[in-house]
């Protein structure tokens, strides 16, 4: 008869244990409760010993580091070859545990089904289609680009049941964030653009909701965004809104890195000169002139008669009231509040995050995180 | 200590030839005789003298055995050691750092293997830091020490300690830097976008490298964030993954209930709003004392099984 002697959990904390050396020769008789080996942990030095008599067959050699459990010996109560030990083994131990493997009778891998979720299609259907040994993330892609293109788009791709979505010919379509005066501002500039045409307007004040403005309906609030878009009722989108910066930026931000492409609705008078750069999400109102050379960032809000001079470099997130006036070269920065009727001579800086005073006049640099205030003292008197 | 003559480091039983419970100050006292101190068992008293070191200009660093026994020094750490500066008007600081070993999975029954620094989060002025399998332990515990001026928890995994630092798969590590000046680590098994964004801190790293194997094997994208200053929590970084990949899986050791997955979620969704496809999941320790046994430890704390069961139900919520 055979016994395994596995190598044994010393102490609470090991799971391992190093095999010092044998106290026995391989073959050798042994009585039960002779020490077979020395086994050596973090904390302590212990023989094991033999549970009954029989002749010792080392499996380990001396001075490697086993797990616990792992075998360290076989005792035999005849005598054996080396031959008969090791077939006996191989027959005691079980077969390595594979569970933790991907299954090899499942022919997909988790991608794949999670992509044929995700566009509602069966991964039985996929799995018939698929030619090969396992259908992999690209061989889904494919064929489900197959299938959508065999079948007519579902009707819930677009609410809307005479244009296609996002044809490159058609006009814009526009989704207003806000739905206050800043939209009816957006929507009047929009009503004189042929190439845009607002859709939808959202506004988390429910107050609104299922209300039009100027015909355009508003649809429910931000959290609605997602879904419009995935239903492809807007090709991109404009932030109406212009009295809380901090609230534009971070709507511009999250939408933006969510994937929603930002437009700019510019007035049809607005007069750009030459190679004025815009980036996205700029609303610029009637009569602003914005100077040759002037590049202006993201999500800025310019109202009426802004008139932004020649080589000036404006940064995002920024609000004008109406009647501002650059000089040449003026650089601005982000989050820049400005009043109504405010002059800036040329060369200057303005810091971000700054506030400047309606009716100042500046004529020095403003650092960043200031506000400029400039005293000009309304009076009444009887006539 | 060889950089700073001002480090002195106390605990119970730190001295050589113990060297520490988990050993952690081996050797220190024979290289440092004068600078290493065994204290009595008195908890409070490590830290009330750690302060008083401090407000005399030395920057100690006190060990508590166990995590589990840190509630013994709740009053000086909460009332003393992190009010002093603003009470004296920055007139005083009180650079100290307390390393302290956290977390089950040894067996060890309900009284040695917490995840307390769940009680700590939340202290004004105390700074937590726990790293994880993929940090530099040794940067972040420099940082505590020297470069700190807070009060500094600094939470130690036990199943950390044996870990070899280097990664035995192919994982993309990189180090992002935190104001607070401990680098948070985002590691991911693949360079495509996220299909799955995991954010967790400390011992539960440990379980990662393998479970990101297991999912590079069924071509999902996983990416981990792994902040190191886990109070104050500065999830900004992570905020553009997060909204483009829109399932995020948050673990925290403890129990979660009124915990850090709870903090972590609410400022996600704050951040995040209708960008998330699913909702956040948490995947915390069950609300109860943790048993030895082991089979019955692993029914209460996180396994890496819970993890990747939680990870496919999030990816096909």
């Amino acid at each position: 008869m055979k016994t395994l002697i596995p190598m044994p959990q010393i102490g609470v904390n090991e799971d391992t244990a190093f095999l010092i050396q044998w106290l026995v020769a391989p073959g050798e008789p042994v009585k039960k409760g002779q020490a077979l080996c020395t086994v050596e942990t973090t904390k302590s030095v212990v023989d094991i010993e033999a549970e009954q008599a029989g002749h010792l067959y080392p499996l380990a050699a001396a001075g490697s580091e086993l797990p616990v459990g792992a075998p360290l010996a076989v005792l035999s109560t005849q005598p054996a070859t080396a031959n008969e030990i090791d077939t006996w083994v191989q027959n005691q131990t079980p077969s390595p545990n594979t569970s933790d493997q991907p299954s090899p009778t499942r022919t997909w891998t988790k991608k794949a089904e999670l992509l044929a979720k995700q566009h509602g299609i069966s991964l039985e259907t996929l799995l018939t289609m698929h030619t090969g040994p396992r259908l992999e993330a690209a061989d889904a892609q494919k064929l489900i680009d197959q299938l959508q293109a065999a079948t007519p788009e579902p009707s819930t791709q677009s609410s809307d049941l005479v244009d296609a979505p996002c044809p490159s010919h058609r006009i814009q379509r526009i989704l207003i964030l806000g739905g206050g005066d800043g939209a009816v501002q957006t929507l009047d500039a929009i009503a004189h653009d042929p190439k845009q045409r607002a859709v939808a307007i959202v506004d988390d004040n429910k107050t609104l909701w299922g209300k039009t403005m100027m015909g355009v309906p508003i649809v429910g609030g931000m959290a609605k965004i997602a879904d419009l878009w995935a239903n492809h009722t807007f090709d991109a989108a404009i932030i109406a809104i212009s009295s809380n910066l901090a609230v534009r930026e971070r709507l511009f931000t999250q939408w933006r890195d969510f994937g929603i492409p930002f437009t700019n609705v510019i007035a049809p008078n607005v007069i750009l000169h030459s190679n004025v750069s815009l980036g996205s999400g700029n609303l610029i109102m009637a009569n602003a002139r914005l100077g040759a050379c002037t590049s202006i960032g993201d999500n800025n809000f310019l109202s009426a008669y802004v008139n932004i001079e020649h080589h000036n470099k404006l940064g995002s997130h920024c609000t004008f009231g109406p009647m501002v006036s650059t000089s040449g070269r003026v650089s601005i920065g982000d989050r820049v509040i400005f009043g109504a009727g405010i002059f800036i001579e040329p060369h200057l800086t303005i810091g971000s995050d700054s506030t400047i005073a309606s009716g100042s006049i500046i004529r020095g640099n403003v650092p960043a995180g200031v506000i400029v205030k400039t005293h000009i003292q309304q009076s009444h008197r009887p006539k | 200590m060889a950089e700073d003559e001002r480090v002195i480091v106390l605990g119970e039983d730190i001295l050589d030839p113990y060297g520490g419970a988990f050993k952690v100050t081996q050797g220190l006292s024979s290289q440092y005789p004068q600078r290493v101190w065994a204290t009595p068992i008195s908890e409070a008293a490590i830290i009330g003298i750690a302060n008083g070191l401090a407000l005399r200009g030395l920057r100690p660093v006190a060990e508590i055995m166990f995590g589990d026994f840190i509630t013994l020094a709740a009053d000086q750490l909460i009332n003393h050691a992190t009010k002093f500066a603003q009470m004296y008007n920055g007139q005083v600081s009180v650079p100290i750092t307390i390393r302290t070993p956290m977390g089950g999975g040894r067996g060890y029954g309900p009284t040695h293997s917490q995840s307390l620094e769940k009680l700590y989060l939340g202290i004004p002025e105390l700074h937590i830091v726990a790293p994880s399998r993929f940090h530099q332990p040794g940067h972040l515990l420099r940082q505590a020490v020297l470069g700190d001026d807070a009060p500094v928890l600094f939470i130690e995994h036990k199943l950390l300690y044996p870990a070899q630092l280097a990664l035995p798969w192919q994982i993309q590590s990189s180090e992002i830097s935190d104001s607070s000046g401990y680098p948070a680590i985002k590691v991911q098994n693949a360079s495509s976008p996220a299909d799955i964004l995991i954010i967790t801190y400390g011992g539960v790293s440990l379980h990662l490298p393998q479970i990101l194997e297991n999912l590079a094997q069924e071509e999902i994208s996983a990416h981990a964030y792994l902040p190191a200053s886990i109070h104050p929590l500065n999830l900004e970084p992570i905020l553009p993954t997060a909204a483009r990949c829109g399932r995020i899986l948050i673990i925290e050791e403890g129990p979660g209930n009124f915990g850090w997955s709870a903090e972590a979620a609410v400022q996600l969704y704050d951040a995040l709003g209708p960008s998330l496809k699913t909702p956040i999941r948490r995947l915390s320790a069950l609300p109860t004392a943790i048993p030895a046994a082991r089979h019955l430890e692993d029914q209460v704390i996180i396994t890496p099984e819970k993890i990747e069961k939680t990870i496919w139900e999030v990816l096909f919520a």
